[in-house]
């Protein structure tokens, strides 16, 4: 791929990330369709789309835009003060659960679209992204690990959904794209 | 009563680099700052800064905080250290709305500016910063038309369908916005790719 072209691909998949974050919030029918932040989903995407590296390129962007100072984030949240609050450890844990995610999903070519994708999705998104964001929860407000983790807990049923739905979606860009 | 924004332009002119650094500076300091009446004080001149510079409104971004700054207070309290929880809070407070008051003070264009000074280290070992700050220009521009194309997919969805627009409209979108990526780098390339420009 040319640097043309992974530079634009990589912008616009920071620019998706943030239009995410501008839209209504994502319905799901089958679970009685609640609303879900469908930011942390295109963490998801981004690795299963762009692959460990670009993916966490496209990130990296999109975190130095909404550092910048554009209210990107979801709920219209930006500016440097998103780094300084509670939540930091799984702003720096977003790149490195893409690259995770990437890697898993390259390393299951065999297996299943779905299957690939939702390991991938879960190992990544999941694992890797709390294990960054519990202990800069827990840092920034002085609770002990564990009860960190408690209050982050609620929302890992919404992240397992988001696993499927970003399998799901990435097997479906692919069977309509040749993504190199 | 007089106005109490004195410093308002003054504090826009600083240069942005200076302001990082200070921020920098001050969110460490705060990080070290113990006890309940140091951090009372901070908190006070964090207010303070940010009445005299007319950037209050960043006091609104501990809003979505609230929530998590309910519950470690409560998760203190709980554990018998209310004083270690008020403490806590503060601290966030003041960080969170000192940053602010650094965004709320300097343009996006003079953030830009400064990002582009700390890469020229790089530029100078011959590695090509132009493709990061094309990169963020991008997407500061396709991220409100990619936002808008969202609506128009809910749109033509609801145009026929009896159903609520759901997450199947991700996979039209994503589609899109790589088409669009193609269009770009075609754009880019005919455009002569990334030629630094020299002074």
């Amino acid at each position: 791929m040319t640097l043309q072209s992974s530079v634009a691909r990589i912008a616009l998949f920071a620019a998706l990330i943030a239009a995410l974050g501008l839209v209504p919030q994502i319905t799901i029918p089958f679970a009685g369709g609640v609303p879900i932040t469908a930011q942390t989903l295109g963490i998801m995407l981004a690795g299963l789309i762009l692959g460990p590296w670009r993916g966490a390129a496209a990130v990296l962007v999109f975190l130095a835009v909404v550092a910048l100072g554009a209210p990107l984030l979801a709920g219209g949240r930006g500016g440097l003060g998103v780094f300084a609050g509670p939540t930091v450890g799984f702003l720096i844990g977003w790149p490195i659960a893409t690259i995770v995610v990437g890697l898993v999903y390259r390393a299951m070519p065999e297996a299943r679209p779905i299957l690939a994708g939702v390991t991938a999705s879960v190992v990544g998104g999941i694992l890797t992204l709390y294990a960054f964001g519990i202990p800069g929860l827990s840092l920034v407000t002085e609770m002990p690990l564990a009860k960190a983790a408690a209050v982050v807990g609620v929302f890992i049923p919404g992240d397992i959904l988001k696993a499927f739905i970003a399998a799901a979606v990435a097997r479906e860009v692919r069977r309509a794209r040749v993504l190199a | 009563m007089g106005r109490l924004n004195l410093l308002e332009p003054a504090a826009r002119r600083l240069p942005a680099g200076l302001k990082l650094l200070l921020l920098a500076v001050a969110s460490i300091a705060l990080f070290r700052l113990d006890g309940l009446a140091p951090l009372a004080a901070a908190v006070a001149a964090v207010l303070l800064l940010a009445a005299v510079t007319g950037s209050l409104g960043a006091v609104r971004q501990l809003r979505p905080l609230l929530t998590v700054i309910v519950l470690s207070f409560a998760a203190h309290a709980l554990l018998g250290d209310w004083r270690l929880g008020l403490a806590v809070c503060l601290r966030i407070a003041a960080l969170v709305t000192l940053a602010g008051i650094v965004s709320a003070l300097t343009p996006l264009s003079d953030m830009l500016a400064a990002l582009d000074r700390g890469m020229s280290p790089l530029r100078r070992l011959g590695v090509p910063t132009r493709p990061v700050a094309v990169a963020i220009a991008m997407t500061l521009r396709f991220a409100p038309l990619l936002a808008e194309r969202w609506r128009a997919l809910g749109d033509s969805w609801r145009t026929r369908s009896p159903r609520r627009p759901h997450w199947r409209l991700l996979t039209p979108f994503v589609i899109g916005a790589m088409d669009d990526a193609d269009r770009a780098a075609d754009a880019l390339h005919a455009r002569g790719g990334f030629v630094e420009k020299r002074p």
